[in-house]
């Protein structure tokens, strides 16, 4: 039975943060996907759609509002605060902003070994050797152990998030927005780093990206989502040639427009701005924007559905 | 060998050896390092390169904008229309800006203020360099912020910056940068903070209303795919210098200095299958303080050579053709028929 479940399963999950004047934020609205050993999964969508909401509900942090998450068999959403303390570091996560994710009085080889004092996982001696063993595989020289993170560049500190994550030898990272504050040139180096580690430990990823391309380079499949709903998740290599949502073409014309292999196409997109999340419209979220929309699409939200194997859309006239 | 791009317009921006130094706790360091180019009348040109090569100090410089620990070297020239921007005091150029020449930033909040009406603020450049009534300023502004596609305008001008998104704040600062016809708009990474389908709205707009008034851009961004489709040239930046210059299409479809070419090769596109292994460029730019000898991407280039260990090559244009790198062991130049057939791919193939 465990083994034919996927090792992450997702099921309705919600989330809701309060907009300070009564009103809720609807920052997720029932979210089901599932993650296969092994398998990298990209999430895209613009900023605000709930993407960092989902990592962070994913790892309980906090707890989501509804739903489930069944993380390599057990459903983390019922799991107590001094299990989940255990569990975590089984699902390593990786932030954008890597200076600030580690600990700046905190010198690296301890940040790296934190998730094993937390799992208070083998002797301090086993420690040190793995936490050189982690700096060795992401590519960092073991003279910054001793140093603090303000001493290290951009990359370096990614790479010792990499490392800390790494450390537990998890069997899926939640990779959000990993790359989007590094230089172009250190962005490649990262995302190899990402994509030979991966291969070495059949790591499964949830990676988070607003740049499509980038997702696309990582992924075996993406999911796309708008404001706190799922658009399409397909198999990467189909939905970037055939997109069915019409909010994924937008997405892929829009990130065509700044491809360097691309001739610029105008955005099938109605113009206006991304409704509030705290007071979501009716219907299909994204049917103020969409150029294909229908009566129907104001009044009734339409649901994820199997159009292709492996192929699932939430649109009542997917293209 | 010329130094610079050969323009066919007449250039309404020509400058000289541009440099830059900050005083810093740890000594001098020069963030832009004798840069020459020149711009004609309603062309585009892209700045490119990683960040702290010096992008946004050449701006600062070309506008004047830098704080008291930055010297410019008064060998510098920059000239606009032929007026010296540098030597004619700090209200020649504070006359300029704003009206002949003006500027938008990544952060549109930085040129907002919080605490005025967005009409107030739209209004403001109007009667300031122009001497507009308050009332034909307002009228003025709602055409403007129409223009740049801000719905029901003349509702939205009483309201405060903050009740505008990213995008529509970007527009804003557009149309207050646009309010008084502008010659040149420099503009700054101006869709760095915006979301994908935002930034292609901006970039269209900023290229129609640069085709409506014939006015010239600078378009800095560290995203080479940000000018690819916008820009008529492109200048590559690394470590404080123009390393490569060229017309766009040439730029992207035969880069000649190594850097060029790795930069455009490391960055993914929509193209690529599923992990497609990416040619990264290994360590990373010089900090400025601690510059290498000799040309300055020696240290990361796969073309190194004895001598680009010891001689800093300079931004060389090939006879008459508009491409100009700095570099001792180029990629060759590809003919003519083989650049235009195949486009942006074909040099990666050779
Ligand atoms: N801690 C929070 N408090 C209130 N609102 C939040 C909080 N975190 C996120 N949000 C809101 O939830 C929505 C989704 O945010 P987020 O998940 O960060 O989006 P993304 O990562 O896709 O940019 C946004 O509208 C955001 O403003
Ligand atoms: N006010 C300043 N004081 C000292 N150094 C500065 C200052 N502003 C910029 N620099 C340095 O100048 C170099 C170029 O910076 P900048 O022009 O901002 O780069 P970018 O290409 O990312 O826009 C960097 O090394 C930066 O650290
Ligand atoms: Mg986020
Ligand atoms: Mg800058």
């Amino acid at each position: 039975m465990i083994a034919t479940s996927p090792l992450l399963d997702v099921r309705d999950l919600t989330v809701f943060f309060d907009a300070g004047d009564g009103r809720k934020i609807h920052a997720v609205s029932g979210i089901s996907f599932v993650v296969e050993e092994g398998e990298v999964l990209g999430l895209v969508g613009e900023s605000g759609c709930g993407k960092s909401s989902i990592a962070r509900a994913l790892l309980q942090l906090p707890r989501p509002a509804a739903g489930r998450v069944v993380f390599e068999g057990v459903d983390w959403t019922r799991a107590s605060c001094r299990r989940l303390r255990r569990l975590r570091p089984r699902l390593q996560m990786i932030f954008q902003d890597s200076v600030s994710a580690l600990n700046p009085r905190r010198r690296i080889g301890d940040a790296i070994a934190a998730p094993l004092v937390i799992m208070k996982a083998g002797s301090p001696k086993e420690r040190a050797r793995r936490v050189l063993k982690a700096m060795h595989d992401v590519g960092l020289p073991e003279a910054c152990q001793r140093q603090l993170p303000s001493v290290l560049s951009g990359g370096q500190c990614q790479r010792a998030q990499i490392a800390r994550s790494l450390i537990a030898r998890p069997k899926m990272l939640i990779c959000d927005e990993p790359v989007s504050s590094l230089d172009v040139s250190v962005r490649a180096q990262i995302l190899n780093l990402l994509e030979d580690l991966r291969r070495r430990y059949k790591l499964a990823m949830l990676f988070i990206s607003h740049d499509l391309a980038v997702v696309k380079n990582i992924s075996d499949r993406v999911a796309v989502m708008y404001l706190g709903r799922l658009c399409e998740v397909a198999p990467a290599e189909e939905l970037y040639r055939a997109p069915r949502h019409p909010y994924s073409r937008a997405l892929l014309e829009a990130a065509a427009q700044v491809d360097t292999r691309q001739p610029a196409a105008p955005l099938s997109l109605v113009p206006g701005e991304l409704p509030s999340p705290a007071d979501p419209p009716k219907g299909c979220r994204f049917h103020a924007r969409c150029p294909v929309a229908e009566k129907q699409c104001s009044t009734t939200d339409p649901r994820l559905e199997e159009i292709g194997s492996g192929h699932v859309v939430a649109c009542h006239f997917p293209l | 060998m010329t130094a610079s791009f050969p323009n066919t317009a007449p250039p309404i921006l020509a400058v000289e050896n541009l440099r830059t130094t900050f005083r810093t706790e740890r000594g001098p360091l020069t963030a832009v390092d004798g840069v020459t180019f020149s711009l004609g009348e309603g062309r585009a040109l892209g700045v490119v390169g990683e960040s702290g090569c010096g992008k946004s100090v050449l701006c600062r410089t070309l506008l004047g904008l830098l704080p008291p620990t930055a010297r410019v070297d008064p060998a510098a020239r920059v000239r606009f229309y032929g007026k010296d921007l540098l030597g004619g005091g700090a209200s020649a150029l504070r006359r300029l800006r704003g009206r002949e020449i003006s500027m938008i930033l990544q952060n549109p909040m930085s040129s907002l203020n919080p605490v005025m009406t967005v009409g107030a603020q739209a209004a403001e450049p109007l009667r300031v360099h122009t001497g507009m009534s308050r009332k034909r300023a307002w009228k003025r502004a709602v055409s403007l912020l129409a223009a740049v596609g801000i719905p029901r305008a003349e509702e939205r001008m009483k309201q405060y910056p903050h009740h505008f998104s990213g995008g529509m704040r970007q527009r804003v600062a557009i149309a207050m940068a646009l309010a008084c016809g502008p010659r040149l708009l420099l503009a700054d990474e101006p869709t760095t903070a915006l979301d994908v389908t935002v930034q292609a709205e901006i970039l269209d707009l900023l290229a129609v209303q640069r085709r409506t008034r014939r006015m010239a851009l600078i378009l800095v961004s560290h995203d080479l795919g940000v000018v690819a489709g916008r820009t008529d040239e492109v200048a590559v930046m690394y470590a404080g210098k123009i390393v490569e210059h060229a017309p766009t299409p040439a730029l992207f479809a035969n880069p000649r200095m190594p850097y060029s070419r790795a930069l455009l090769e490391s960055i993914p596109v929509l193209d690529n299958a599923p992990h497609t292994r990416l040619r990264a460029i290994g360590g990373s730019p010089p900090d400025g303080l601690e510059l290498p000898y000799g040309c300055r991407f020696a240290p990361r280039c796969s073309r190194v050579q004895p001598r680009c260990l010891q001689d800093e090559p300079g931004l060389d244009f090939e006879g008459a053709a508009p491409h100009g790198f700095a570099c001792w062991n180029p990629f060759p130049l590809l003919s003519a028929g083989r650049q235009g057939r195949n486009g942006p791919s074909e040099w990666r193939r050779t």
